[in-house]
């Protein structure tokens, strides 16, 4: 048996004042796939980065098959024989399939030149080689499903025969099928001698692919060791740094509320929403689940007015035209946004300014902002949501991620919404504020705010709602109630009713 | 108390060292000439920044939302042209010719701002159409662009004095704090710093960004209007190229000032300092003996240098 | 309670019914050639002489001739959703000097045109570098390179005139083998995208105007093929220069400054996306042949010169927004 490791020792980075990796270890050997997991912000997809040479380390070092790797440059990492599939995927969407499948390793170049239709041939020889079947070459990623694109994301690291396979995160949106056949591959390619790295927070999936696991918390590796030796309880522990303890909030007492707070009937948005019909009840949570890339986000949209939808939505009984965020808004019904920096903040501008954004025309007069008025608006979100910054007029982007998310909250809770809808709002945040936001969820909830949100975390799905809604194809699948709410249930709703094959 | 006042001037560091820039070319003036420093070359170095100062209002804020107004220079000299037609060398028209064209200035800015905010155009490729669209209508018009003289009540206004100060600086004050009230204290001013920064997250806030949007360029249309009467005034007669160096002139003064080429960040204080910095830059050139190229390649440097600046401090953050 | 998947219509292997190839988005590309045939249609119904015959022909693609090879260039550029104002200065700036220091007769030109076209590539370089190396966008870039290339003209050349070199206007007038010599240049330009356009060139740069984080994933080299597309675009607007220079047998210090509008125009009107990620330098060169269509069907209408421009600008706000609205559809 050659000595074909990843060896990882040391590995350190930081972005900004914020360190990602502190001294991580990590040891993969061949013919095995090594799984990496960790709670949000563990360095997981640093190291991935650092790997595939997106991102440059700060220190420690790094062997492929006993020789020290540097890996400055994505073009390095290819020529050391590592590929990767990125959770936000590498597919450019206005090249064809082909092209984004051989990119950078085209078959036939001469002079420069690219033979396209050698390319086409090839792409399809290949796909077909896979076991993927149907798909036209030709067509451009863009009007790919997302389901779609991760697979020939996959395809793309597969074909180039690497010695080192990175999958991050790679079956968000698969049907199960379909991770059986990545699984597949995945064993495949480590029998034939290769090294797989298998980074994913689905535990179910660690424990069926995978040989070894290790667990990073804080940007170190915390434990690793064989994946039969290590029980379920044991990692999540690893992960959380603790016992496993409670960390979602008790569940409301006694039952529901029934007045409707807001009656959805035969919303679409065409291509990716098709048609739900649900009723939510003053104070409680209704989540809202399914694979990734089902029509949640469009479903959001909609509701919030950000796309255009048909059919109709009524908030208080009263039926509301939602052409607009800021019609939404004023109808009662409020977003907490999936990205924070890109979609929730204005980075750049003071807390003051951004709390303050969506209720400029309460704290206004005659068209000037009453100073009094909007001191005493935000400092009742601070200290209400406990937001930890220097002071008002401190620029946003300073504060850590935890409280970037509060500012959000409180911009959002100002306006004392019948609805609040939540995309995915615990998504990178670490675990002390995940836990403050559940929290208030329920305060907001007993308070008399109604909540949808949507969450990949199937735990939060099971421990918050009241009620679940699974989405496939853009409509409901399945609506679950009390007892039925758990975690086998939605995960069986998400992927097609039937049970899960166990391969092993 | 001493810490806010601290705190405010660290945050506007750049527009400090904009005027800090400018006194440092004051001196550098007045050490070459010594008349540099007198009443008479201040008020006329105040003055002749003011035009630009003036048709820098619009630019900054559209330059606030990550656009830019090349439209400025046919605006100009279409509303300048337009007057002294009209008013055909006399004053009695002048009370509604005045306000009509400056709204044929917001007209052409409203254009400009319908098809950047709704139609998604690029500001750059938008307003470069309409430069050539109004020049050309303004040919059409004058039927090749012989200067035209201008009615006399005009001249006597931009010359003369007001309350004991230049008229024309009396209205770049009043402009100034027009642009301080809207960009400080409004509403409208938060918005707009809000779609400058992030659109889409001022979206998701429920701040109406298409229509945010569209006021920068209605707002530009209607100073370059204003500055295009006035300049009229100043000049004494009109002609289809007096726009030409207000172009490049008022976007510098904004970057200068310490505006975000990205948007988002800057103010019409910094816009006024960099307007002063490019009249006494040309001013020391000219005192240099050198003339309208080297006035060209400096203010290009100069854009890119304060823009290049400006990124290094956003990246430091 | 649970629906079963059958209820949710046929499934192919990927779940998702095949599109049509030719959609609402790949409208833009053909339009180009939709303008050239209704605009040329309407002068030669109006004025069939301005069309007509060999001599007519020569005078337009003359004119084609520049305007092909800066529209080519700034195709590159907004390919990588940049955009090179500067071309106004390269043009102004090579007009100047071959009006004045670089105008030797006979083979003496050669190297002083080298030297024209290296002075272009340098200018594109030097932006280039900037627009690959620092955040500021390339409008801003090529704003302000524009200012000082022009600026330098005007110190060279402060008013129109000169003297152009005699060789050099003999060389670029006439015929090669009974064809104007201004068509061999378009067949080239078109030919050499045809050639172009399958290399990975022109398919990094695709990427890069698509999407540049996932090209950076890639491993696409950004910094190296935005520096190379710019210095493409600088080198094309030294050829043109030395073209129209040719041509109009005078230098101008500001004679570029047009090329800006109608280049942007000639690429808007051809469809290249303004957004980055999917166009040609084939409609681009047609949409040229449309823009200057323009002044002559102006004097086919018996129009003043002046509605000319006003037409121009008129048709590139129409173009743009059109293209727009259409390209923001497809990108969502």
């Amino acid at each position: 048996m050659s000595d074909r490791s990843l060896v990882i020792s040391g590995l350190r980075k930081s972005f900004g004042g914020v360190e990602a990796l502190r001294g991580a270890d990590l040891a993969c050997h061949a013919g095995e796939t090594h799984a990496l997991i960790g709670e949000n912000g563990a360095g997981k997809s640093t190291l991935v980065k650092v790997l595939s040479g997106a991102v440059r380390a700060d220190g420690g070092e790094i062997s492929l098959n006993g020789k020290t790797l540097r890996v400055d440059s994505p073009m390095q990492a290819r020529a050391a024989g590592i590929a990767t599939v990125f959770q936000e995927l590498s597919l450019i969407p206005d090249l064809t399939v082909a092209s984004n499948l051989f990119y950078g390793i085209e078959p036939k170049v001469r002079a420069g030149r690219v033979d396209r239709r050698a390319l086409r041939r090839a792409a399809a020889l290949a796909l077909e080689g896979l076991g993927i079947g149907g798909i036209d070459v030709a067509r451009n990623v863009r009007e790919l499903s997302l389901g779609e694109r991760q697979i020939l994301e996959v395809c793309k690291a597969l074909i180039r025969e690497p010695s080192l396979l990175i999958l991050d995160e790679p079956t968000s949106a698969l049907l199960p099928e379909e991770v059986q056949w990545l699984f597949g591959k995945v064993r495949e390619f480590a029998e034939a001698g290769g090294i797989a790295l298998f980074i994913s927070h689905r535990l179910e999936e660690i424990e069926i692919l995978s040989d070894r696991v290790t667990v990073l918390r804080g940007g170190v590796d915390v434990g690793s060791g064989p994946i039969a030796e290590m029980a379920e309880a044991r990692l999540v522990e690893l992960m959380l740094g603790r016992p496993v303890e409670r960390v979602f909030p008790a569940a409301a007492a006694g039952p529901g509320s029934d007045e409707v707070v807001c009656e959805i009937t035969n919303l679409a948005s065409p291509p990716r929403l098709r048609g739900v019909t649900m009723a939510i009840h003053r104070g409680e949570i209704v989540g809202v689940g399914g694979l990734q890339g089902q029509g949640q986000l469009a479903l959001f949209l909609s509701l919030f007015g950000v796309i255009r939808s048909t059919g109709r939505v009524a908030v208080r009984g009263r039926e509301v035209r939602l052409r607009h965020p800021r019609a939404a808004l004023d109808a009662g019904i409020a977003l907490v946004p999936e990205d924070r920096a890109t979609e929730g903040l204005c980075m750049t501008l003071s807390v003051r300014d951004n709390i303050s954004l969506g209720s400029l025309s309460d704290i206004s007069t005659a068209g000037l902002v009453s100073q009094t008025k909007e001191r005493s608006a935000i400092a009742l979100a601070a200290s209400k949501l406990r937001i930890i910054m220097q002071n008002l007029r401190q620029e946003v982007g300073a504060l850590s991620g935890g409280n970037q998310q509060k500012v959000i909250l409180g911009r959002v809770l100002a306006q004392h919404p019948a609805l609040l809808l939540m995309y995915d709002a615990t998504r990178g945040v670490d675990v002390g504020t995940k836990a403050e936001i559940y929290r208030l969820m329920r305060e907001q909830c007993e308070a008399g705010t109604a909540i949808l949100f949507y969450s990949t975390d199937v735990q939060e799905l099971v421990n918050l709602a009241d009620r679940v809604f699974v989405l496939h194809d853009g409509q409901i699948r399945a609506h679950l109630e009390g007892e039925e709410i758990t975690e086998s249930r939605i995960v069986a709703e998400s992927v097609g009713g039937g049970v899960r094959k166990q391969v092993r | 108390m001493i810490e806010a006042g601290a705190d405010t001037l660290r945050r506007n560091s750049s527009i400090v060292l904009a005027f800090v820039l400018a006194g440092v070319l004051f001196v550098a003036g007045t050490i070459q000439t010594t008349g540099f420093a007198s009443y008479e070359h201040t008020r006329t170095v105040l003055i002749t920044a003011s035009f630009v100062g003036l048709v820098g209002f619009g630019q900054t804020l559209c330059m606030l939302t990550g656009g830019i107004d090349l439209s400025i220079p046919s605006n100009l000299a279409g509303a300048a042209v337009l007057t002294a037609f009209l008013a055909n060398g006399s004053s009695a028209g002048l009370i509604w010719i005045v306000p009509m064209v400056i709204g044929l200035g917001m007209v052409v800015g409203l254009i400009n701002g319908l098809g950047v905010a709704y139609a998604g155009v690029p500001p750059i490729i938008m307003t470069l159409g309409m430069n050539s669209a109004i020049q050309g209508l303004l040919l059409i018009y004058t039927n090749g662009g012989l200067a035209s003289a201008a009615p006399p009540a005009l001249v006597n206004f931009v010359d003369g004095n007001t309350l004991g100060l230049s008229t024309m600086l009396l209205i770049w004050i009043g402009v100034a704090l027009v642009a301080t009230v809207l960009l400080s204290l409004s509403a409208f001013g938060r918005k707009l710093y809000a779609v400058g920064t992030n659109i889409r997250a001022a979206l998701l806030a429920g701040v109406r960004v298409k229509r945010v949007l569209v006021v920068p360029y209605v707002v530009s249309g209607a100073s370059a209007a204003l500055t295009g009467v006035l300049l009229l005034g100043f000049l004494g007669q009109a002609f289809v190229n007096m726009g030409d160096e207000y172009l490049f002139s008022s976007a510098v003064a904004v970057a200068v000032g310490g505006a975000s080429i990205l948007g988002g960040k800057g103010h019409y204080i910094g816009t006024v300092a960099g307007a002063i910095i490019l009249t006494l830059i040309a001013a020391n050139l000219n005192l240099l003996s050198l003339g309208e190229s080297a006035i060209d390649i400096s203010y290009g440097v100069i854009l890119l240098a304060t823009v290049y600046l400006a990124t290094i401090r956003l990246g430091r953050r | 309670m649970s629906v079963s998947p059958e209820a949710f219509g046929p499934r192919t292997p990927f779940g998702r019914v095949p599109r049509p190839r030719f959609g609402v988005a790949d409208l833009p590309l053909a339009m180009a050639y939709v303008y050239v045939a209704v605009i040329a249609g309407a002068v030669f119904i109006l004025e069939p002489a301005l069309l007509d015959g060999s001599g007519a022909m020569g005078a337009n693609f003359s004119l084609v001739v520049p305007l092909a090879l800066v529209a080519f260039g700034q195709t590159l550029a907004m390919l990588t959703r940049g955009i090179d104002l500067s071309v106004g200065g390269v043009i102004s700036l090579s007009s100047a000097l071959l009006a004045t220091h670089l105008n030797a007769r006979g083979w003496l030109l050669l190297p002083e045109l080298l030297a024209i076209v290296a002075l272009g590539v340098l200018i594109g370089c030097l932006n280039g570098l900037m627009i690959a190396f620092t955040p500021i966008q390339p409008f801003i870039v090529t704003l302000a390179t524009w200012s000082i290339w022009d600026g330098v003209a005007f110190g060279v050349l402060p008013i129109e005139g000169g003297t152009v070199s005699p060789t050099l206007v003999k060389a670029a007038s006439g015929g090669f083998l009974r064809v104007p010599k201004s068509v061999w240049v378009v067949v080239l330009l078109l030919l050499l995208w045809r050639w172009l356009r399958a290399t990975r060139f022109i398919g990094d740069l695709v990427a890069i105007g698509s999407d540049e984080s996932r090209a950076r994933l890639l491993g696409v080299r950004i910094g190296r093929r935005k520096l190379q597309a710019y210095a493409a675009t600088g080198l094309l607007a030294a050829l043109a220069s030395i073209w129209v220079t040719a041509q109009t047998q005078a230098g101008s210090p500001d004679g570029g400054d047009q090329f800006i509008l109608n280049s942007v125009a000639a690429v808007v009107i051809g469809g290249t996306s303004i957004f980055g990620g999917k166009g040609s330098a084939a409609s681009s060169i047609m949409g040229s042949i449309a823009f200057l269509l323009i002044p002559i069907l102006v004097f086919a209408l018996n129009l003043s010169s002046f509605w000319s421009i006003f037409l121009e600008g008129l048709v590139l706000i129409v173009a743009v927004t059109f293209n727009s609205i259409i390209q923001t559809r497809a990108r969502r």
